[in-house]
């Protein structure tokens, strides 16, 4: 086993002096990273949500923050409650999914500010995230189709080809987390690899450069990886309706 | 000059040849698809000059998509450059050529695990932004589609990525002076998992990405039967993905199954061990290029019955069947080369003692039967899926003469794995059948060339026949559709060609059959 491997790909760090001695000690870094973005998160809507006022009359025009933010939470529910089929699941996962949405897209970004990392440049948050909604699609499997339907429903075609597909789309099943996450951490991990590359190719006093590949990369690939990380959430809990 | 190379230098070169072939490789399949969204944009633009900053925006974001499949070869080479690889310094000892056959592996793996998902992921993104052309007031429902098929499309390049990181972080090799037999059947089974997921994800990556093109555009086309498309497009996807799911399980056999027992590993090594090489290699190859063409070819059927339920909607069932029958058989050359994979890896056992003539001989045995079997489905899966294509539009356009297609498909399809059947035929006489009882050095090289040509001969020979004959059942198919009135006339020509293609194949089976039976 070899200590830098290690520290980059889960955080582990060895003792460097005997790395033979493998004693795992989670890079605490990251996990105050993922803390840090929690509490910009819970502020950030606590201060948001001051100047706001819930309106079901339509009374009064809402000001223009307000207005901004409904607009981008109207986009937001259409996006991911739009991928069930079923109006009560969608409503009900909805904050769940949204809330996953803009954690993960603060975890992203959390690397645009100087002296901090993106805690999922390394795997162990994304892993974390990719099985928790393994097993949430799997609980909804069980409790819209029953026992029997959920069993049913790894023959994905009818007839022969459907219990050929059985042994398959059980493998298919264990390897979907899996692809999960590893999306999630070999794009950002691979984005920030990138950009350290050109740190050390290109002087550092060619501030303008670094500072729009570091805002473009990280703002635009981080979005996107946010995006299809809970659009992908959406579409695994929204196989469990079948096709009714 | 002298060559005194230390197992340092040997890990090291070989961590920097399998970093180049990782980026390298990856970046083939991610510069095509990036290409690939670029035209879709540009050829939009010209039509609708107006919604220009749409256009580059969607195709900005598939650009970034195809790109995340050249960052993971990029996160593999980083991998490899940085990882201390470690060796003996006192000369090449077994533990230093298997470190560093293994990291060349990951390297090979990441590679050409990439290149089908890029690709795959540009044809998406250049019909997404067709889609989007076509239908403005729908592009939130195509850019969630679009997301979705893309990362579907990146899930084969993602388990390359897992298999290679397993590679570089999880295995080991034992350390001891010598190289033992233990050390050879190592070096086998981890470069042979790199080879099968790697070359098992292309066809697959490709496959999912083409379904998904077809569905975006048949949404644009159909917009109120969305919910049967995005059915159908998962449906085909999941079945799709298969063939990688195939050689995900036999990497991961050979890397956690087929440890070698403690007497393996202190034995020094001999003849015996180039069977194990044969074995676990040959099964490699069965799987990882025995699963191009029917990923490719399982697309291009889903793709064929989304196009064609967008045509024709009110045909949906009778077309999704027909679907599900097309990729049942487009399926089985995929199947075909995983049997032999698994007879290779199961079946065979390692001796535990046999000459160097004797062991050469055995070698090419198992190595021509999977290449024969791995490289003759390439053509026959794609050729087959094809066929498919050709039936589905055929009946979506032209739906009275349904029966007649579906038999004209049947039999287009039958002759399109025929090709297939003789690499199995082969495959299976030099597993099973051929023998060689040699004993000298000489004989055992004569025969080593003599099975491993026969196995190369069928496998590469069967490649374009298989391909060729689908797309005549294609385009007979299609015509059908045009001409139905002229159906015997087109029936009679599809078969005169159908002859004259597959006789290359049986040039193959011939001059490997001399090979096998003939020059002793």
């Amino acid at each position: 086993m070899d200590h830098i491997g290690l520290e980059m790909v889960w955080g582990y760090f060895t003792d460097p002096n005997d790395p033979s001695t493998f004693i795992p000690l989670l890079d605490a870094r990251m996990l105050v990273m993922s803390w840090i973005s929690m509490l910009i998160i819970i502020f950030g809507s606590l201060v948001l949500r001051r100047g706001m006022k819930f309106n079901r009359d339509f009374e009064d025009v809402p000001s223009k923050s307000q207005a901004f933010l409904e607009i981008l939470l109207k986009g937001l529910h259409t996006q991911l409650a739009g991928g069930f089929q079923s109006n009560k699941v969608g409503e009900q996962l909805f904050p769940m999914l949204a809330t996953l949405g803009v954690y993960i897209l603060f975890l992203n970004w959390l690397a645009l500010i100087p002296g901090m990392a993106s805690p999922t440049e390394t795997v162990n948050i994304p892993i974390s995230l990719g099985l928790f909604i393994f097993v949430l699609s799997h609980y909804y499997r069980i409790k819209l189709n029953g026992p029997i339907g959920y069993l049913k429903s790894y023959m994905e075609a009818p007839g022969v080809m459907g219990v050929i597909m059985i042994p398959l789309s059980i493998v298919g099943e264990i390897a979907r987390p899996i692809s999960h996450s590893f999306r999630l951490y070999g794009n950002l991990m691979g984005g920030a690899i990138l950009l350290l590359v050109i740190a050390n190719l290109v002087p550092l006093w060619v501030v303008p450069l670094h500072t729009f590949l570091n805002f473009f990369y990280i703002l635009f690939v981080g979005g996107i990886q946010a995006m299809v990380f809970t659009l992908l959430s959406v579409a695994y809990i929204g196989m469990a309706e079948g096709d009714h | 000059m002298e060559w005194n190379i230390s197992g340092q230098d040997f890990v090291t070169f070989s961590r920097f040849v399998g970093a180049a072939l990782a980026m390298g490789l990856a970046a083939i399949g991610s510069a095509m698809g990036i290409g690939l969204a670029a035209t879709g944009a540009l050829k939009s633009m010209v039509r609708q000059p107006e919604r220009q900053g749409e256009f580059v925006r969607t195709m900005f974001i598939s650009q970034a998509v195809a790109e995340s499949t050249a960052i993971y070869g990029l996160v593999v080479a980083m991998l490899l450059l940085f990882t201390t690889g470690g060796g003996h310094t006192d000369g090449i000892h077994g533990s230093d050529w298997v470190n560093g056959l293994r990291f060349l592996a990951a390297g090979l793996t990441m590679g050409l695990g990439a290149i089908g998902a890029g690709y795959g992921i540009g044809i998406a993104g250049t019909h997404a932004i067709e889609a989007i052309t076509q239908r403005p007031e729908m592009s939130g429902v195509f850019m969630r589609t679009m997301f979705l098929g893309m990362a579907i499309t990146e899930s084969p390049a993602i388990y390359a990525l897992v298999i290679s990181m397993i590679l570089i972080f999880v295995m080991g090799a034992p350390d001891a002076v010598g190289v033992f037999s233990g050390n050879i059947m190592d070096i086998a089974r981890y470069v042979g998992a790199g080879l099968a997921m790697g070359a098992g994800a292309i066809g697959a990556a490709i496959g999912i990405g083409t379904a998904a093109a077809k569905a975006l555009v048949a949404i644009a086309r159909q917009p109120a039967k969305q919910g049967p498309l995005v059915r159908t497009m998962f449906l085909s996807m999941a079945i799709t993905e298969s063939p990688a799911i195939y050689a995900l399980v036999v990497s991961s056999i050979l890397i956690f199954v087929f440890t070698p027992t403690d007497a393996e590993a202190a034995r020094i090594f001999g003849g015996m061990d180039l069977v194990a090489i044969g074995k676990y290699m040959g099964g490699a190859i069965a799987i990882g290029f025995g699963t191009i063409g029917a990923g490719i070819g399982l697309g291009i059927a889903g793709g064929g019955a989304l196009d064609g339920i967008s045509r024709n909607p009110r045909k949906e069932s009778s077309l999704v069947r027909t679907m599900f029958l097309s990729m049942a058989i487009t399926e089985s050359p995929a199947i075909y080369a995983l049997v032999i994979s698994l007879i290779l890896l199961f079946v065979f056992a390692v001796p535990d003692t046999m000459s160097w003539a004797q062991g050469w001989a055995e070698l090419a045995k198992l190595l021509g039967g999977g290449i024969a079997i791995g490289l003759g489905t390439i053509g026959a899966g794609a050729g087959v899926g094809i066929a498919g294509l050709g039936g589905l539009i055929g009946i979506s356009r032209r739906p009275q003469k349904e029966g007649a297609m579906l038999r004209t498909m049947f039999i287009g399809m039958g002759v399109t794995e025929s090709p297939t059947i003789y690499a199995l035929v082969v495959s299976l006489i030099l597993l099973f059948v051929a023998s060689s009882d040699v004993s000298t050095m000489s004989q055992g090289l004569h025969d080593f060339a003599r099975f491993l040509g026969a196995g190369f001969a069928m496998g590469a020979g069967a490649i374009g026949p298989g391909l060729g004959i689908g797309l005549a059942t294609r385009d007979a198919l299609t015509s059908m559709a045009k001409q139905p009135a002229h159906e015997g006339a087109l029936v009679r020509t599809m078969f005169l060609g159908m002859a004259v293609t597959e006789s290359t194949a049986i040039y193959a089976l011939v001059v490997s059959l001399i090979l096998l039976f003939a020059v002793g």
